[in-house]
């Protein structure tokens, strides 16, 4: 795959949307739930909690074995577990572009199921007024 | 008193083609509507279509999911179809999970997150699929059955009030008609997938619609690329009865028209019934020539030759059809498939009448038609074809049909398909044993309201089509297949003669320029009394000499009435 492909852009955009400047593990721990409450406001309403959770698992295991950082982390519940742990043992950036990966990975597995154009339209939407705020307030940090 | 004017309900297109035609003119406004029927009856698709045809910018259309279908598989499989537009979702079209709420097994949370998201996006249509989860998991399955009817109430009652057209879409069975969803909902829509053998069908009823006159019946549906498609049962039409002007369509084969009473009533159904061999294509297709030729416009339906084929044999008869194609003046229609339905296949014969305009349609066979069917459609096929010939005649198109001839009985046997029911006119083909010859004779064995000829005439094919011979007068059993050269003896027209000179001018009638041994052959008389006869004749003027001087012709009789 392309590192200029509408996937990674799309994921790399996501992401940074909410992890520019979390340079410290407490940071990137709350970047990570932002990112993840923003999903399932999105796309979560679109295809359930349960299937979002599924589908960030299944990112998650994917790359793992490319990104050591991540191997400490789980899914559960549609977040990530362990973020912060894993910035402290192997740094923020290493962390923060197995995040990445991940996000890359959710994209493209949901574009293999529903089609490119399908998928980027669901992971960019933007959520509902009122879940937006619910998001925000589930956000630890 | 003047009467009030009413305030009609506006329909919507549903987008699936057909269906329109099916619920009476369209999907009525605001109505709170039932998809059911079994899995894989296609009710998703159906909802979906409807939504993108319905949905717009400033209406969009909301798609509640339940417990019923993963998201992820409706979008990965719907989006394949032509109708789902990628582009449009977010927008126009937005789907919504409720399966956490469901879960909760608390009704009165589905319909708050119901009434959250319609009163937010304001849609124009609104569908939760699958409904039936709510009852096998919540509150019905727990014996709550109360409470899930006070909730399709209210949800019928908010959508109803917040001018939304919906649709429910659930698995039901014909046990569940006392479902109080059913008496709720405005319209139910059911479908329905049977297998039979190798053949899936899968058909739509319009169960109620309120407030419009729905096509009663099941209708076939059929799911392309493009979505759903229905194929209305063509409702009958009554029959026009003859041209106002008496107009007749020349058949294109010379003297047949003459034997028809001058040719086929326009608007007529006629049945050219014979063996195989006989020229019933041949027949069809000269029919079609003729009506080309006179500008008008024709469509025909063939089941057991490819139109390349067809089309090239028909050049051998000196009729360019591929021309007629090309200018679209003529369409023809293949239909080979087994798991055809009857109202497609006359929904394609109908709609090309219509686009075309034509006066003319030939259905060759209806033998090869039945067979190309599913055999679940076999059941309805008379039926059906009976709706198609009304449908066309009734707006004055003219049907001509084949029908092979099936056995060899002395009465005409038509095979299976109760010939006089369907048609006005038939004309009977058959193969007939002549002095050690096959021939091929024809008869008009019926024309509704209309003189014909009651003889049988000898026909050939040749390389320029059908040529009619002489009549076969004299001859007896000639539906038998072995006519029996039989001559009445009308005494009381010859007075004067004798019996055995009466049989031997009536034979000279039928055998000009015979000779005597000839005759004594035919007759089977002795030669010594027919040279009497003969030279009897030949003194009173019934005969004279033919070619030669040992030959004899019947002469103009002299009048004896």
């Amino acid at each position: 795959m392309s590192s200029s492909s509408p996937i990674t852009t799309t994921a790399g955009q996501l992401w940074l949307a909410e992890a520019a400047g979390a340079d410290t593990p407490e940071a990137l721990a709350a970047a990570s739930d932002r990112l993840c409450a923003q999903l399932r406001a999105g796309l979560g309403n679109w295809i359930g909690g349960d299937g979002l959770a599924t589908l960030l698992q299944r990112a998650l295991d994917r790359a793992a074995p490319a990104h050591p950082a991540l191997a400490a982390l789980t899914a559960r519940r549609g977040l990530i577990d362990g973020v912060a742990a894993a910035a402290l043992a192997h740094g923020p950036a290493a962390v923060s572009a197995g995040i990445l990966a991940v996000v890359n990975s959710l994209v493209e597995l949901l574009s293999r199921l529903i089609g490119e154009e399908l998928a980027l339209r669901l992971v960019v939407q933007h959520p509902p007024r009122r879940d937006r705020a619910d998001a925000k307030g589930s956000s630890n940090g | 008193m003047a009467e009030r004017p009413r305030d009609p309900i506006e329909l919507l297109a549903t987008g699936v083609p057909g269906l329109d035609e099916v619920l009476g003119g369209g999907l009525p406004e605001y109505s709170f509507n039932l998809i059911a029927g079994g899995p894989g009856a296609g009710k998703t698709t159906l909802a979906l279509q409807t939504m993108f045809a319905i949905a717009s910018a400033e209406r969009p259309a909301l798609y509640f999911t339940l417990l019923g279908e993963p998201t992820l598989k409706l979008l990965r499989y719907q989006r394949q179809f032509s109708f789902f537009d990628a582009a449009r979702v977010g927008t126009e079209i937005r789907f919504i999970n409720l399966s956490e709420e469901v879960l909760l097994d608390d009704l009165g949370q589905v319909l708050e997150r119901i009434v959250a998201e319609v009163e937010r996006t304001t849609p124009s249509i609104v569908v939760i699929d699958s409904f039936r989860t709510l009852a096998r998991s919540g509150p019905a399955a727990s014996g709550r059955q109360f409470e899930l009817e006070q909730f399709v109430q209210r949800l019928a009652l908010h959508l109803t009030t917040w001018s939304v057209t919906s649709f429910l879409v659930g698995e039901y069975t014909d046990q569940e008609v006392r479902n109080p969803i059913f008496t709720v909902a405005d319209g139910i829509l059911w479908l329905f997938q049977a297998v039979d053998r190798n053949s899936v069908v899968r058909k739509l009823q319009v169960i109620k619609m309120r407030g419009l006159a729905t096509m009663p019946g099941l209708h076939t549906i059929r799911m392309t690329d493009d979505g759903l498609q229905v194929f209305p049962r063509i409702p009958e039409r009554p029959k026009h009865g003859a041209s106002p002007q008496g107009e007749r369509m020349s058949t294109g084969i010379a003297g047949l028209d003459d034997m028809m009473g001058g040719g086929i009533p326009a608007g007529d159904s006629i049945v050219i019934a014979g063996p195989t061999g006989s020229g019933k294509t041949t027949f069809g297709t000269q029919f079609v020539a003729e009506g080309l030729r006179s500008g008008e416009s024709a469509v025909i339906a063939v089941f057991e030759e490819h139109p390349d084929e067809y089309l090239r044999r028909t050049k051998s008869y000196g009729v360019d059809l591929a021309e007629a194609v090309r200018r679209d003046k003529l369409k023809i229609i293949y239909l080979r498939p087994l798991d055809l339905s009857v109202d497609e296949t006359l929904e394609e014969i109908r709609s090309s009448v219509r686009r075309l305009g034509a006066t003319r349609v030939v259905i060759d066979s209806l033998s090869g038609f039945e067979m190309a069917l599913a055999p679940t459609f076999r059941e309805d096929f008379r039926e059906s074809l009976y709706r198609l010939v009304s449908a066309l005649t009734g707006v004055g198109v003219t049907v001509l049909m084949t029908v092979e001839t099936v056995g060899d009985q002395g009465d005409i046997q038509f095979s299976n398909y109760q010939v006089s029911f369907l048609t006005d006119d038939i004309i009977m083909q058959r193969y007939v044993e002549i002095e050690g010859q096959l021939q091929k004779v024809l008869a008009v064995v019926k024309m509704r309201g209309s003189r014909h000829s009651r003889d049988f005439r000898a026909y050939e094919i040749t390389a320029t089509g059908i040529h009619l011979g002489e009549l076969l007068r004299g001859y007896d059993a000639i539906s038998s297949g072995i006519p029996k050269l039989e001559v009445r003896l009308p005494e009381a027209r010859f007075p004067g003669l004798t019996r055995g000179e009466v049989l031997v001018l009536e034979m000279l009638t039928l055998v000009p320029d015979a000779s005597t041994a000839e005759l004594a052959q035919r007759i089977g008389a002795p030669l010594g009394e027919l040279e009497a006869a003969v030279g009897r004749l030949l003194e009173l003027g019934y005969v004279s000499r033919g070619a030669a001087d040992d030959r004899y012709r019947a002469m103009a009789r002299p009048n004896t009435s």
